[in-house]
């Protein structure tokens, strides 16, 4: 494992980059994305997720400009570095439980629609514990391990994603007029509501300094984060031309739905066969989360063996995604902790940015 | 040798290659007046007789009419002027000359001279060259690797003729002994990676290594895992392939079979003929092997799952046949798809090492009659046996030997995970496949990686005259593999 061969290796590729921030916000967030957004903006859903976008474009930027002046330090060491040691590393740890906070949601989202459709049989916690155990073990890689399943589940994703293409045929035009019908404010208000389904872009600020070409890192995160609105427009757009927006709210996870109008000759139920296949791509991104958390505690810990961190957050992720209960309280519990770390965050980053411009860069 | 003592070098030889009886030593005379008393010694059954008679004792014994006595150089005018073979060389530390004799050559010693000649004269019986059994090509060369290490280094030097080709030799075993040769292009290969190699060979310190497969196991990195490190393989044509990709072949004695590092995953799903069949035919065939590789794991586990959980998603015309296929069948589903999966192991791993003749039997006994009676036993259905066929018939589209028997384990962990959690289970156990492929290395080189370039190489396989650059997985340090030549006589329309 010696010898420059692997040192090379550590870091990531453009497109491990990129993906991995794809990866990142992607989860199983999109499956009842429409829900929230729908319930706000009616048909001009999908507007509101397109300026939504704007979110994740803002922690772009806001990375650019650090890594810029910072390419090698993650914001976690700026933050220690502009904020003094003690108040920077409490920030990081609310930074971290943000991440902690983002896994065990998406893993009790998961857990909850696997008991819906597939596993009723297994207890939560059965299901919980063991999801853990192998989240625990991808997140405990490397990064490069990390960047490879995304890169792998990219590609299914893009599959799954675009397989309700067929729902096009089945629908009608009437579900998604009038376009801009529901008025300015609501889309703004419904824009607010999908900013929620953007969060995990902000992974960039810590893993820019691990890309090998940092000169790819403002144009391979645009292109990805592009990509995850067009993904989430597509969403939502079809969620909304197939079920129009009265029936979207109905479901708690409107775009399987949506996915029940693909058929496929022997198989009976292609949704089962879409959440299998998701099953991948939820575990990928709480593996990414779950390694950020980690990885900001190593850092707070004053580098801590990663391994010991493991062990001792597995039971407080099994025990935080029991706690969020049921969909509706989850969702419910998450329509208040949800603001506050989107607005935590975007202070965390922006002072930060700030800083950097007022106090100058480098030379530090 | 210390002095010229004819009788005290002979002592000295025989101490160094161990009181063993195989030795021989012939003592002579050569030259005219006053004859030199001189000796050959060589180990028997490694030797060519019909040389040493011929080219040593004939020449030094018959046809020196002249004195030699107080001759300086003896050995060196000795080589020019008598012995009429190629390889000869004057050697005079006595390590290196027992090392000589060990490898089948003989040693003439002279009285009074403190140098020894080496003859080249290796020889002894070995299996021919012929058709490796288990890596057969229809279309593609018909030559394979035998046990002999020159024989096996000439196989790889007569078709490569580029002056960059390096070989080098090391030693591993205390007791044994055996060569170890890498051979690498030079100004391909990744030195980092050679260099980790070249490491990882010399500080192997064990009494013997036999054989390839336990070298590759003292030099790799994951003893735990179920995949492959190194690609093994009986072919030199294929070998010399995975050279020109930056690897490194490396040899050891005594084994028909060669390593190849650094190895990465996708590579077990190449085979020979993939590169001399047609484009199109080539690349139907690996989505095949895919297929197969995907099926074997998941099939049995997500059949069970099927039947144990998910009924609901039984294809409607399918349910009535199954159903009345399980009626009055005791076994759990689960239990009954692990009995089959570990009747089909039983019978390979039973005939594995069957004469040809009982393997018939073997055959017909195990996949016939057990088959047969299974069913009408109540013990499996027969849909379970298909399933089970299917899955066992899939493992032999895997052209690797070792990733087919790696794939193979696999399911059984699978069906643990289906029984306990259904597709939940087969889920995780993806998953962690995934994350422990993606964790593996090779030599520092990433298992499981994808790169854009590599993919015309990959899951399907590009025509020949596109891949212009080496993969891009295995590190090199020249990346261009050829030019666009076709633009040359391809007709723009």
């Amino acid at each position: 494992m010696e010898g420059s061969a692997n040192k090379k290796q550590s870091y990531l590729s453009v497109s491990q980059f990129a993906l991995i921030i794809f990866g990142s916000i992607v989860g199983v967030g999109i499956l009842s994305l429409p829900n929230g957004v729908v319930k706000v903006a009616h048909q001009d859903g999908w507007i509101s997720t397109l300026v939504g976008g704007v979110y994740p474009l803002y922690v772009v930027m806001i990375a650019r400009y650090i890594s810029k002046k910072f390419p090698n330090d993650s914001i976690l060491i700026l933050s220690k570095k502009y904020f003094g040691r003690l108040l920077g590393s409490i920030f990081n740890l609310v930074f971290a439980t943000y991440f902690i906070y983002i896994a065990s949601m998406i893993a009790s989202s998961y857990t909850n629609l696997m008991r819906n459709y597939i596993v009723g049989f297994l207890t939560p916690f059965k299901i919980i514990a063991i999801l853990f155990i192998c989240i625990m073990y991808a997140a405990s890689g490397d990064l490069k391990v990390i960047g490879r399943i995304n890169e792998v589940s990219f590609y299914l994703t893009i599959l799954l994603l675009l397989s309700p293409i067929v729902a096009l045929r089945l629908s009608s035009m009437s579900n998604i007029f009038p376009v801009f019908g529901s008025g300015f404010s609501t889309i703004v208000k419904g824009s607010v509501e999908s900013t929620f389904g953007y969060s995990g872009a902000e992974i960039i600020l810590l893993i820019y300094p691990f890309l090998k070409e940092k000169n790819k890192m403002l144009i391979s995160s645009l292109i990805s984060v592009t990509l995850v609105i067009v993904i989430y427009v597509w969403s939502v757009f079809i969620t909304t031309y197939y079920l129009g927006p009265d029936i979207v709210s109905k479901s708690y996870w409107s775009l399987l739905l949506v996915m029940g109008s693909v058929t496929i000759t022997v198989v009976n139920n292609y949704k089962y066969i879409f959440m299998f296949l998701w099953s991948l791509i939820a575990f990928k991104s709480m593996s990414i989360n779950g390694y950020a958390s980690i990885h900001i505690l190593k850092d707070f810990t004053n580098k801590m063996e990663i391994k010991k961190i493991c062990f001792l957050m597995y039971p407080l992720f099994v025990y935080l995604t029991l706690k969020y209960g049921n969909e509706t309280s989850r969702q419910s519990i998450g329509n208040i902790v949800m603001p506050c770390y989107i607005i935590f965050n975007l202070l965390y980053m922006t002072v930060i940015a700030v800083f950097i411009f007022f106090k100058g860069g480098a030379k530090a | 040798m210390e002095n010229g003592d004819l009788f005290g070098n002979i002592e000295l030889i025989t101490n160094g290659l161990g009181q063993q009886g195989s030795m021989v030593v012939k003592h002579f005379y050569i030259g005219l007046d006053q004859p030199l008393e001189a000796a050959i010694i060589y180990v028997n059954g490694i030797t060519n007789k019909d040389i040493v008679d011929r080219d040593i004792l004939n020449p030094l014994m018959m046809h020196i009419q002249e004195n030699l006595n107080g001759k300086a150089d003896i050995g060196d005018y000795l080589c020019k002027r008598y012995i009429s073979m190629s390889n000869t060389l004057v050697e005079s530390d006595l390590n290196s000359v027992v090392n000589y004799l060990k490898r089948g050559k003989t040693a003439v010693l002279i009285n009074g001279a403190t140098e020894v000649i080496i003859v080249d004269t290796t020889g002894g019986v070995q299996r021919a060259i012929m058709e490796p059994m288990n890596e057969t090509a229809a279309k593609g060369p018909r030559d394979g690797f035998v046990e002999n290490l020159e024989v096996n280094i000439s196989l790889i030097r007569r078709k490569v003729k580029d002056k960059h080709l390096n070989i080098e030799q090391l030693n591993v075993g205390s007791r044994l002994q055996s060569d170890v040769a890498l051979v690498y292009i030079n100004d391909v290969v990744d030195k980092q990676v050679l260099e980790e190699l070249r490491k990882r060979i010399e500080s192997v310190n064990v009494d013997a290594i036999l054989s390839a497969g336990k070298l590759e196991q003292f030099i790799e990195s994951y003893a735990y895992t179920v995949f492959p490190q190194a690609f093994s393989t009986e072919r030199p044509d294929r070998a010399i392939g995975n050279m020109l990709e930056g690897r490194i072949i490396v040899l050891v004695e005594g084994t028909p079979m060669v390593l190849i590092y650094p190895a990465i995953f996708m590579q077990f799903f190449q085979a020979v003929e993939d590169y001399t069949e047609r484009t199109v035919i080539s690349s139907f065939v690996r989505l095949l092997r895919l297929m197969a590789a995907i099926i074997v794991i998941t099939l049995p586990s997500f059949y069970l799952t099927l039947i144990k959980f998910n009924t609901e998603l039984i294809p409607i015309k399918f349910v009535t046949p199954i159903v009345q296929s399980r009626v009055g069948i005791a076994l759990t589903p689960f239990l009954e798809i692990l009995a089959m999966e570990l009747v089909v192991e039983f019978l390979r791993e039973g005939g594995l090492r069957l004469p040809t003749k009982i393997a018939q039997t073997l055959s017909l006994v195990g996949g016939i009659i057990i088959g047969d009676t299974a069913i009408q036993s109540k013990m499996v259905s027969p849909t379970t046996l298909l399933v089970v066929g299917v899955t066992v018939i899939s493992t032999f589209l895997i052209p690797s030997y070792d990733m087919s028997l790696s794939i193979r384990i696999l399911r059984f962990p699978m069906l643990m995970l289906a029984n306990i959690m259904g597709i939940f289970g087969i889920a995780i156990g993806w998953f962690l496949i995934l994350v422990h492929l993606s964790s593996l290395d090779s030599l520092g080189v990433p298992y499981f990686e994808f790169h854009k370039s590599d993919l015309k190489d990959t899951f399907i396989r590009a025509p020949l005259w596109k891949m212009n650059k080496r993969p891009e997985g295995i590190p090199n340090q020249d990346s261009i593999r050829q030019t666009d030549f076709r633009n040359k006589f391809k007709q723009k329309r």
